[in-house]
């Protein structure tokens, strides 16, 4: 039964009804159409869709609508209204936030606790500690905590009261601090229509049945469709049929209608299992149809059973010496290291599901909107498999709510609303709950990873072999080994990747894809060898590595205080350890590639209102917006907030994919040039209109005879002017750019090289660790907006963190089903956990880039695992081969 | 239908599941784990209170809110542990929004008893799905159909005070007859369709209470517990333990009382190997399942630091 709600909604009075199952932020962004609430995991944990009742900090998700009666409810719409509160301002100052879709959860549990410092502690600066218990029930994924800390303790001290505005980074940030920001899932068309998926819900069989016609019969429902051609299911959560229908309980009541029966096949979830010779044979006869995990076209590869084999390692070098020296050492010996690491899966977990608004309208026009992060390849795709004009087709993605590698195709959700669409002839929405999130989004491959390690006695001569077996469930293309060998160049070693199949959903390219896995285990053989040879273990790597770009790293390592003090902290806590909690610290090194887009366009344009510029480029967080209005400044000297950008449509001018860090590398050169050309036209256009008399270019605006014309001043005089460039080749000769990567993708010279030092605290009694203080340094060349790259870093850290410590996939031994589908099940780092990160940026080593900066999201996530392990063990004198290293096996280990 | 009850008779009369907060139903209905009709039970009047009587005694109300009885300043002074198990369950918001007869009646967390298409004894059915399948959070003393912890952290805590609940006419009884003994498998408590829980009665708080919580958990904060502890005792005599309460909670399907270590602490000198032996007498008894062995070494030092997080400010000041 509806019931009548009256309740004060951003400071009006407000009539609804709702029914008593209702939960508020149905109503808030339904009928109140205020989208800045976002809904998340729908279980209270993670703070996305908090809004404040009566002042106190609620989750909208799990509050009753009716419970809004009588009461006061605060939007992060509220705030912006006239100035921006001082909380908004700081999260701008600070940059506390990349993607911002958890900003508004933020925002209102920051001025909630703001409110009541102000009370209670006055201008007191709150402790890291204060902050973190008032924030503990919120999550960033992207991992903007440092930030969050910094903004919300200099918000409490008085720093952004009044009505000036802050100077800030981010183009898009007042949208986000404020809630306008639109999301795909914000997206509400004319008629549009609610998609949804039903998925398979065993690990492997037969469909001997599956039977539409009651769910089609339903009223409202307004079109159905069979997502899958043959009657084999491979994993849980395998989509089997989609419908539309005029409402969200309608297009779950049909869900429900649905009739399906199975024929059980065996099915195989552990890897090791699957390895073995008798194993149930899962791979199909046609091999083919087995999809890929990774962003790459996948390398040539030999079935055996269900493991593949890959015949080609780019990175393997001197390759039979290092099988012939792995051969000769003596597994008993000094000199000699080896061990089987196991990694976890990590799934992206997004705050933005998978989600896509489609609207197929007459003569095959099409509009999606969609969460991605490759839009102009997107539309492309589209055209291609729905064999539509290219012009007829658009993608659309203002905001992104978190990618991760996760976004990278033609996903499920966009496929499914752009098919149902097509049917319904009106815009379909699809929105992945957290659960479906959890079961058909992809995740970063576990791995048992066997590796060896031997070196001469003083420490020379090193080599080393690692077989990688990756578990991408029913997909290959894990690719570990291979990138282990991306750092190193002076050591002999033969790199071997498999795949192995298994029932589960197949993997999806995650930020720096193999990376953290290959690190945690080379990184852990190299230290334990140094130990074993009783080497330091910098001084045992500079013995084969001569890149001036490690020993720029060795370098910084070796003149750290923390790594100085390593000895004595290690020491000194295990001789007083108080409450069982020893310290410890670590280092790991890793090496990502240069990756660029040759063909990126990037669109500059001067009006009388002044600077735009526009690329067909999507931010996930990133900030790719304040990556181009950088350039833009950079080059016109003007204040990068007086700099429109418009990106996220892909229309505008060639835009990269963002994964495999090639967007910064790609768009910041192209801007840059784009906007050196338009100066040029304005220069002409403005001297010939004002006849002015030896006009030339300078960094502040056009000298002539008569004075100095200001770039802001030379605008008024022109109505449109516009210039584009295209990224274009790097400099010299490039034998790596002729692989075909795909997507226009091009590999440039040289490596990216990276290194972090970190401290942990290890309870022996009760297990738990916890990182205490990261440091790091970062070799990529020119860095192009310095706080965003460190903003970069610290996502990486946290993510890192958050996948050697605590993430952990549940699966049921006896029914293959995945048992992690929320967010209080899979545990998700969060501001506690967040450690002090200091980042260096050594920015040297690429001068034949373009202005001589590459990309960092990769970089900067991969050293985290192996550092924290080498950590671990420097506190406890345990080697975890097995990560997540939770509390249960940490006590395990140490026993051992 | 799914009604609103606005008086404790019309709630003892309606057909459906009582909802306070709403923190653990709307979660269930969500997802599609419940989907049975809802009584409203949030605008009953005069529920909550946190009120002391004369004697030094105290009353609070089901409808009284955990953030509530975390920040009361009467209960953070003389019912110092029960303020800080209420603090550090979930996060601030749920705290602001769950009240207390929920925390109490709460269904369990369970992630086969939360998968909208498993059943499970919990759901009507007729087995425990996670005792053969993934375990890893179960209990570790194995007392009945059902092995998942028990979810309530404040029924953990009650059980340390001997607190009594209320039933809307039907008396009072002792907190541990609410959960029983962990045998029964279909429900997370034993109140009876129409039973109303409205009143937690706690007896007069001990001579110089000492207390602490401790909650074992893989990250920093908001996670639910491996392993809970919650110990509180008499400051009286110098150097001595006394009226000794150990409660743990994670382990079993129900909040356990550990009898036989309060008894061997009571009038124990505080020391931390006495912390120690408590800790190993903690785990008598235990009978984990394969995945949760680990769960043992956590009680037994769980047990030990809260032990002397509560006690330390009585142990005698020993010289080098």
């Amino acid at each position: 039964m509806a019931e009548k709600i009256t309740t004060t909604l951003n400071g009006a009075q407000r009539t609804f009804t709702a029914e008593i199952e209702t939960s508020a932020i149905e109503l808030i962004r339904g009928q109140a159409g205020l989208t800045g609430t976002k809904l998340v995991c729908g279980s209270g944990a993670c703070g996305a869709c908090t809004v404040l009742v009566d002042g106190a900090p609620h989750c909208s998700c799990i509050m009753p609508a009716i419970h809004m009666e009588g009461k006061q409810i605060t939007t992060v719409e509220a705030h912006a209204q006239s100035d921006l509160h001082p909380v908004q301002k700081a999260f701008l100052a600070h940059d506390a936030l990349q993607c911002g879709y958890c900003t508004p959860g933020f925002i209102n549990e920051g001025i909630a606790f703001y409110d009541n410092w102000k009370r209670n502690a006055h201008r007191k600066r709150p402790t890291r500690a204060d902050i973190a218990h008032a924030m503990a029930g919120h999550y960033c994924r992207c991992g903007a905590y440092q930030g969050i800390y910094a903004a919300i303790a200099d918000a409490c001290e008085g720093k952004y009261e009044g009505p000036e505005m802050p100077t800030y980074l981010r183009s898009d940030g007042p949208a986000k601090v404020t809630g306008a920001a639109k999301y795909t899932t914000d997206i509400a068309l004319p008629g549009q229509l609610v998609g949804v998926i039903f998925r398979s819900r065993i690990p492997h069989g037969k469909i001997k049945r599956l039977d539409l016609s009651k769910a089609q019969a339903i009223p409202g429902v307004k079109a159905i469709l069979r997502l899958k051609t043959d009657d084999i299911t491979h994993y849980e959560g395998e989509p089997l049929a989609a419908l539309a229908a005029v409402d969200h309980a309608t297009a779950l009541a049909a869900l429900h209608a649905i009739e399906v029966e199975y024929e059980p096949l065996p099915f195989i979830m552990d890897m090791r299992a699957s390895m073995k010779a008798d194993a149930v044979q899962i791979v199909p006869e046609d091999k083919k149809q087995v999809p890929s995990a990774s962003e790459a076209p996948p390398f040539p590869g030999s079935w055996e059973g269900n493991v593949r084999k890959t015949l080609l390692s780019i990175s393997s070098s001197d390759k039979s010496k290092a099988k012939r020296k792995i051969e000769k050492s003596l597994p008993e010996s000094a000199t000699h290291y080896e061990a089987t690491f196991v990694t976890p899966t990590q799934f992206h977990t997004t705050l933005e599901p998978h989600c896509a608004v489609a609207d197929w309208r007459e003569n095959d026009m099409l509009t999606v909107y969609a969460s991605t992060q490759g839009m102009y390849f997107l539309a492309k795709d589209i055209a291609e498999r729905y064999k539509l004009k290219e012009e007829n087709v658009e993608v659309i993605a203002e905001h992104v709510g978190g990618a991760f590698g996760a976004k990278l195709t033609l996903h499920t959700a966009i496929k499914t609303a752009i098919e149902l669409s097509r049917a319904a002839k009106t815009p379909v929405a699809v929105i992945y709950s957290r659960a479906e999130e959890f079961s058909e989004a992809g995740y970063r491959p576990s791995a048992e990873i066997e590796t060896t390690i031997t070196a001469d006695p003083d420490g020379s001569n090193a080599a080393y072999t690692m077989a990688a077996y990756g578990n991408s469930g029913y997909a290959i293309g894990s690719n570990i080994a291979d990138i282990s060998g991306l750092g190193y160049t002076g050591i002999a070693k033969s790199l071997v990747d498999y795949d192995v199949l298994t029932n589960f959903q197949p993997g999806a390219a995650f930020r720096a894809p193999g990376g953290p896995a290959a690190c945690f285990a080379l990184e852990q053989a190299i230290d334990q060898l140094a130990e074993q040879l009783k080497l330091d273990p910098i001084a045992f790597r500079r013995k084969w590595e001569e890149h001036p770009g490690y020993l720029a790293l060795f370098d910084w390592v070796e003149k750290l205080p923390l790594w100085k003090q390593r000895g004595m902290i290690a020491g000194a806590s295990r001789s007083s350890a108080k409450d069982g909690i020893v310290s410890g610290v670590g280092v790991a090194f890793g090496g990502w590639m240069h990756i660029y887009m040759p063909t990126v366009v990037v669109e500059v344009e001067a009006r009388t209102s002044g600077l735009t510029v526009r690329n067909a480029v999507q931010d996930m967080g990133q900030g790719a917006r304040s990556v181009l209005s950088k350039a833009v400044s950079d080059v016109f000297g003007i204040p990068i907030q007086d700099i429109k950008v418009e990106i996220g449509h892909s229309t505008y001018a060639i835009g990269p994919s963002s994964g495999g860090s090639r967007t910064t590398a790609s768009i910041y050169p192209a801007a840059v040039e784009a906007a050196e050309k338009l100066q040029v036209a304005i220069l002409k256009e403005v001297s010939q209109k004002l006849t002015l008399v030896d006009a030339k270019i300078n960094p502040k605006g056009i000298v002539h005879a008569g004075g100095l014309l200001l770039w802001a001043e030379s605008f008024q005089h022109i109505t449109l002017l516009r210039a584009d460039a295209k990224r274009g080749h790097n400099d010299g000769f490039n034998p790596m750019g002729l692989l075909p990567l795909g997507q226009d993708m091009e590999l440039g010279q040289n490596r990216s090289y990276g290194v972090y030092v970190v401290k942990v605290e290890v309870d022996t009694l009760l297990g738990q660790t916890k990182v205490t203080e990261v440091h790091g340094a970062m070799r990529i060349g020119k860095v192009h907006v310095r706080p965003l790259a460190e903003s970069q870093c610290q996502g990486g850290v946290i993510q890192g963190i958050s996948h050697v410590l605590y993430e952990d996939r549940a699966i049921c031994p006896t029914t293959g089903r995945l048992l992690t589908r929320g967010l209080e099940d899979y545990h998700l780092a969060g501001i506690g956990d967040m450690p002090e990160i200091h980042i260096d940026f050594i920015e040297e080593g690429f001068e034949m880039v373009k202005q001589k900066g590459v990309g960092l999201a990769e970089l900067c996530t991969i050293p985290v695992a192996g550092a924290v392990a080498n950590a671990i063990y420097n506190a406890t004198g345990y080697r975890p081969l097995v990560a997540p290293i939770v509390p249960q096996r940490m006590l395990a280990g140490l026993k051992a | 239908m799914s009604t609103i009850a606005n008086t404790i008779s019309s709630a003892q009369n309606a057909k459906g599941e009582y909802r306070a907060g709403g923190t653990d139903v709307m979660d269930r209905h969500r997802h599609q784990v419940t989907t049975g009709p809802i009584v409203d039970i949030s605008r009953i009047p005069d529920l909550d209170k946190i009120a002391f009587a004369a004697d030094g005694t105290c009353s609070i109300g089901a409808l009284v809110t955990i953030d509530q009885l975390a920040q009361n300043e009467l209960i953070i002074a003389h019912y110092p542990g029960l303020a800080q198990a209420a603090g550090h369950l979930a996060n601030p918001q749920i705290r602001q929004a769950a009240r207390l007869g929920g925390a109490l009646l709460q269904r369990n967390r369970c992630w086969y008893y939360r998968h909208e298409d498993i059943s499970c004894f919990k759901k009507g059915g007729d087995s425990c799905p996670m005792r053969e399948g993934n375990h890893q959070y179960g209990v570790c003393f194995d007392l009945g159909p059902c092995v998942s912890p028990h979810p309530s952290t404040l029924g953990m805590a009650f059980l340390a005070y001997d607190a009594q609940i209320e039933i809307a006419g039907n008396g009072r009884r002792n907190i541990a007859a609410l959960y029983g003994d962990g045998k029964q498998a279909v429900s997370d408590h034993l109140l009876k369709d129409g039973e109303v829980l409205t009143q937690i009665h706690l007896p007069k708080p001990l001579p110089q209470e000492l207390a602490s919580y401790f909650r074992s958990i893989s990250r920093a904060q908001a996670e639910w517990p491996l392993v809970e502890v919650l110990v509180r005792g008499s400051g009286e005599t110098l150097h001595t333990m006394d009226k000794v309460r150990v409660v743990i909670g994670g382990v079993a399907n129900v909040p356990l009382s550990l009898p036989n270590v309060d008894a061997f602490l009571n009038g124990k000198s505080a020391h931390p190997k006495t912390y120690k032996e408590a800790g190993l007498l903690a785990i008598q008894g235990a009978n984990p399942l394969t995945g949760t062995q680990y769960k043992l070494e956590l009680i037994s030092n769980a047990v030990a630091v809260t032990l002397q997080r509560a006690f330390s400010y009585l142990e005698p000041f020993e010289g080098h």
